[in-house]
């Protein structure tokens, strides 16, 4: 069964700030990638396809399954299915972390919290309103107001002693509350770590509205903010460690393993090495 | 010397100003704001009097509105957005009974007695759906200028229909429909649709009258305009006088009204 145990799928989780790719081959992660959402998606889509199946050391060609998750899902060419987050999210973690119960994917617009049987299956999942105050995207806005470039923000988080609370919920008008702030003396500092909290907030908030077993895990690009997850585990009272080693992947890894499973009955037998 | 009175309206995204004597308007001016308030009024202010052939020391009174009301040193008063385009709408035309107005960062209706004077309002200032910051982002998202989505939606014959209620979630979308190769113009359309969509909802918090007049710098985007008459049922009582300036034109009347002998 030589080839198909080595069975190259790739998982597309097309977000709303990032599109992230992963090739998984024999059900390992073999390599991933991401790009930022611009007006051409499906450019984006082939783009970050093809830098993943170079760090897998792959070619495209070989790239058997393609399965799709994400809001954007329907928009990837070729995807065998579109698939819900909360199943790619709780099918990756279960395969990186088989003890884990809980996954927050904490990401751009959407917060997703999930929890799974100890067979890896969801059993109930929750998101947010269709409202972007307290999401990634706000974070994202704020600090580009700010001038403070995205990769410093948890840094800059862990310098405020007083977090201050943004009044607009709006994040689109937040943008203009927080300039006329700085321009009268705020702290950047302080206002990133309002928003922050907001969020994390927001994303306890979730948590709440379903069984949540331990342990608990974090992914999506918020899972990468240390400050995020410290504010998180602080509100919640629970650990929620980023779930190493690449946590904005784990939805898209999730997909490409449901994507290797989307096969005839040759398949029909094969079961992950873990 | 005649008495001229002056209202100043200084938003988040223009600034306008009026002059006021005994026939009526006799120089107004729009501009996008300046650094801030303050300059933003001396500007606009000065372009107003430069179009009427006075100067600042003609002014008897003046009154200020809009956003930045209380910064502006020369303006004995300030009074609300919704008391002047309230009275501002009434006074262009008496049958106004009703007035829509859609600015930069928020969205107001407003119900007024046969005299003017304000019986029931409502404001949306927290969330930016249905107001001109969402055209701009959402026309941005397309490409198209601000002042193109109008005219480029009338040619629309399928709207695209976008669902969602928050202006970035809208932006998402705008993008998938852009995947998918919808006619910009039937983008456009869904825009339009989308921002009269919430200002609808939020139309039917005041029992709305008929004699309804719609101001305010979205009220120039006739897409917006037309499909916020279809939703509401009504035909929009028209404006002898530049929709953008009824906030600065209620300002001077109020300027008037309570100066003592100047109310005609």
């Amino acid at each position: 069964m030589g080839n198909e145990t080595r069975m190259i799928s790739a998982g597309y989780d097309v977000g709303t700030r990032f599109v992230k790719v992963c090739v998984a081959r024999g059900g390992e992660m073999a390599g991933g990638a991401s790009e930022p959402v611009a007006g051409d998606l499906r450019g984006v889509c082939r783009k970050a396809f093809r830098r993943a199946c170079g760090r897998a050391g792959v070619s495209p060609r070989h790239v058997r399954r393609v399965a799709a998750t994400g809001f954007g899902a329907v928009h990837v060419n070729g995807a065998g299915a579109c698939l819900p987050v909360s199943l790619c999210a709780a099918r990756g973690a279960h395969a990186l972390a088989p003890a884990v119960r809980t996954v927050v994917d904490a990401g751009g617009l959407f917060l997703t919290v999930t929890s799974l049987d100890e067979t890896g299956q969801a059993v109930d999942s929750i998101t947010n309103d269709p409202c972007a105050a307290a999401s990634g995207k706000f974070l994202e806005m704020v600090a580009g107001a700010l001038e403070v470039p995205f990769e410093e923000v948890s840094a800059r988080v862990q310098d405020s002693a007083s977090p201050y609370r943004i009044s607009s919920t709006c994040a689109v008008f937040a943008e203009s509350e927080v300039i006329s702030r700085v321009n009268t003396g705020a702290d950047p500092a302080d206002i990133l770590a309002g928003v922050v909290g907001s969020i994390a907030g927001r994303a306890a908030t979730l948590l709440e509205k379903v069984q949540a077993g331990e342990p608990m895990v974090l992914v999506g690009g918020l899972a990468r903010i240390d400050a995020f997850v410290r504010i998180f585990e602080g509100l919640t009272g629970r650990q929620a460690p980023p779930l190493s080693p690449y946590p904005g992947l784990v939805p898209a890894y999730g997909a490409a393993l449901a994507a290797a499973g989307l096969t005839g009955r040759r398949w029909f037998f094969l079961r992950p090495h873990r | 010397m005649p008495l001229l009175f002056a209202g100043c309206d200084v938003g988040s995204l223009t600034a306008e100003a009026v002059l006021l004597d005994d026939g009526g308007i006799v120089g107004a001016a729009i501009m996008n704001v300046r650094a801030t308030p303050t300059e933003s009024a001396s500007a606009v202010m000065e372009q107003a009097l430069c179009a009427a052939n006075r100067t600042a020391a003609h002014i008897t009174s003046c009154y200020s509105t809009g956003y930045g009301r209380f910064s502006i040193p020369f303006a004995a008063k300030n009074v609300s957005e919704i008391s002047c385009h309230g009275l501002g709408a009434h006074w262009v035309n008496p049958h106004v009974r009703g007035v829509i107005d859609i600015g930069g960062q928020d969205c107001k209706v407003i119900r007024v007695d046969p005299r003017g004077r304000i019986t029931d309002f409502v404001m949306n200032d927290k969330c930016a759906a249905g107001t001109g910051r969402s055209l701009e982002i959402l026309s941005a998202a397309i490409g198209v200028s601000l002042s193109d989505l109008g005219p480029l939606s009338l040619r629309s014959s399928k709207p695209v229909r976008i669902t969602n209620k928050c202006s970035l979630f809208m932006e998402l979308e705008v993008l998938g429909a852009l995947v998918a190769k919808k006619r910009i113009r039937d983008i456009a359309a869904g825009i339009n649709d989308a921002v009269a969509g919430r200002v609808a909802s939020l139309a039917r918090s005041v029992a709305l009258p008929k004699e309804c007049a719609i101001t305010g710098g979205v009220s120039k985007n006739a897409g917006v305009v037309r499909r916020l008459e279809e939703r509401l049922d009504l035909r929009f009582v028209p404006l002898s006088v530049d929709p953008q300036l009824i906030g600065a034109l209620g300002a001077a009347l109020f300027a008037r009204r309570e100066y003592p002998g100047g109310e005609t």
